[in-house]
């Protein structure tokens, strides 16, 4: 078996709560996959990231460990993974290279090497002008860094990341993705991203679980969800600014809704199928137009998540 | 950002060296513990100062000063109060603000055990307690003109009290759903723990039922082995048994306490 991480209908029901938060969830993460876990406000992600964690119970189903059942024996969760969680409980009055130190030392590494690579994953993100601040006075983003960072200190084969590039200023998000992919590289670590920032996480991820009221409606490898989904492309073309052409005007020829980008880029999105004939109309009914430059955009992770929302949201009615 | 890290390198270099040891994760949870009070400890030991000082002279008000049994009573009885509200009070808040801001999510992917936890929120607990036991004993020699005798159990005392009493902060903690409902259930046990109790006056006073309750509480022996510490004895029988209270919370805090699951 090549799984790290195997969940087998797993449920939960908080005790007040008359629903279920998770219902039937089972998804595999294969030894060196990144796994995207998406899904909107209150889908049951965190539940699902608790159990994992063992912090919640798994009331019904199987959550297994590099093969070895949670519930029997919990200590297989401290032994593989390593996580950022969403709250991130840090003791306020430390220095970040003291909190990300401790939790090296307390995964069993020795002090002085816990307290170098401590010092080096911080100064591979900039952050010597933090070191001497406490942890309170640091700003969300920051700490939400420092986090991570610890969430990868002693390099756990298994690593769960609730929300970790929220409240991040872009260059560190990108240094944080990047970080993620020289792991999976470098040794093998596997991933289990929460995140809602879908379109830089379509960076790194292999494959996609999308939850939605606690059950998974679609999971697989985003060229996959591609193909089964039927996304539609984008298509932008350029005219030329002189031509003063409206939206409406370029709707109603091409019989789809066509939207602006600025004055002279418009677009409109096509069925995968019908590209090539949505083009050939554009050019005849502009009638003598000339199209400045045309481009066929592949609809990204995030397109996907959003069509697939909406069908979702339209089936319940 | 830097030029790239050598992860390979890194992890060779944790997998070459041994498992740092119980006993070094403990030190380095007590050192977390212990940067709280670092920066705050002004407010933290004035927080288990001013009560009991002030207990403590309000009672004298009462009470015949000359006579030094009355004298250890109440000063024993303050450090008792300082005792109580330091440790068994701060670990039950503690654990209830754990389980607020959801911190067992961080503890419980890491290989410590729970008990360490407990361990360090009362080590930090104790030491803020100290500099307020030594003012009462100094306020006791000096302005009460009580008769003292330093003795090592007062140390001992200390030290085995606050872990004595963490099994009841343990379990305080164990089944408040907050921080906020752990404070309620502190200050209904507190007052039982210290005024129903022979903490201030002898056992013999109590009727019979209250005095058979008060055996299994821990601020019964940590009252009268501090009496015993101020005239230079040593109570063994209350240490002995106020060992066996910290044994038992390490059994309830490592048997009983199961952080998986507290948010449910």
């Amino acid at each position: 078996m090549n799984d790290i991480l195997s969940v087998e209908a797993v449920c939960y029901k908080y005790k007040n709560n008359e629903v279920e938060a998770n219902h039937n969830i089972s998804f595999r993460i294969n030894k060196g996959e990144i796994v995207g876990l998406f899904g909107p406000n209150g889908a049951g992600k965190t539940t699902l990231v608790r159990q994992i964690c063992g912090t919640l119970r798994v009331q019904k189903g199987i959550i297994q460990v590099n093969n070895k059942n949670i519930s029997i024996q919990p200590k297989i969760i401290s032994e593989v993974i390593s996580s950022l969680n969403q709250t991130m409980y840090m003791h306020r009055f430390l220095k970040p290279v003291e909190y990300i130190t401790h939790t090296g030392i307390y995964r069993g590494m020795k002090p002085e090497i816990a307290k170098k690579q401590a010092l080096q994953l911080m100064e591979y993100f900039d952050l010597k002008n933090i070191s001497n601040n406490l942890l309170m006075n640091l700003s969300g983003g920051e700490r939400r860094v420092v986090g991570f960072l610890a969430s990868i200190i002693g390099f756990r084969p298994f690593v769960v990341l609730d929300e970790p590039t929220n409240d991040i200023d872009p260059e560190k998000r990108a240094c944080i993705w990047k970080m993620i992919n020289h792991l999976k590289n470098s040794l093998g670590m596997s991933f289990l991203l929460v995140t809602h920032n879908i379109t830089e996480a379509e960076e790194v991820v292999d494959r996609v679980v999308v939850l939605n009221h606690g059950n998974i409606i679609v999971q697989g490898k985003p060229q996959e969800l591609l193909k089964t989904n039927e996304i539609n492309k984008k298509i932008v073309f350029t005219l030329p600014y002189y031509e003063n052409i409206k939206c409406e005007t370029l709707s109603n020829l091409m019989n789809l809704k066509v939207k602006n980008i600025d004055s002279e880029r418009f677009y409109f999105y096509s069925h995968n199928l019908n590209v090539e004939d949505n083009i050939k109309l554009l050019y005849s009914n502009l009638n003598g137009i000339k199209i400045k430059d045309i481009q066929i955009i592949e609809p990204s992770l995030q397109d996907i998540y959003i069509q697939i929302m909406k069908e979702k949201i339209n089936n319940e009615g | 950002m830097k030029d790239e890290i050598n992860f390979t390198k890194m992890n060779k270099e944790i997998l070459d060296t041994e498992n740092t040891n119980y006993f070094t994760k403990q030190k380095y949870l007590i050192l977390s513990e212990l940067s709280a009070l670092k920066e705050d400890w002004k407010w933290s030991i004035l927080v288990v100062m001013i009560a009991p000082i002030c207990q403590l002279f309000f009672l004298s008000f009462f009470v015949n000063r000359s006579q030094a049994d009355v004298l250890y009573y109440i000063i024993s009885g303050s450090i008792v109060t300082s005792l109580v509200m330091g440790t068994m009070l701060t670990l039950g808040q503690e654990l209830g603000v754990l389980k607020e801001v959801r911190g067992f999510d961080y503890y419980s992917v890491l290989p410590i055990k729970k008990i360490s936890i407990i361990i360090s929120i009362v080590t930090r607990a104790t030491l803020s307690i100290i500099p307020s036991i030594i003012v009462m004993i100094i306020i006791g020699i000096v302005y009460f003109q009580m008769p003292f005798s330093f003795n090592v159990s007062l140390i001992l005392v200390v030290v085995i009290s606050g872990y004595s009493l963490s099994a009841v902060g343990a379990f305080i903690g164990m089944y408040a759903r907050d921080s906020s409902q752990a404070s309620l259930l502190t200050q209904i046990i507190q007052p039982i723990m210290i005024y129903l109790f022979p903490v201030f006056y002898p056992i013999n006073v109590l009727p019979t039922f209250l005095r058979w309750i008060s055996y299994i509480s821990p601020t019964t022996y940590v009252s009268s082995a501090l009496r015993k510490s101020f005239i230079g004895e040593f109570d063994s029988i209350s240490l002995i048994i106020l060992s066996i209270f910290c044994l038992l919370s390490i059994i309830l805090v490592e048997k009983k306490f199961d952080w998986r699951g507290y948010g449910e």
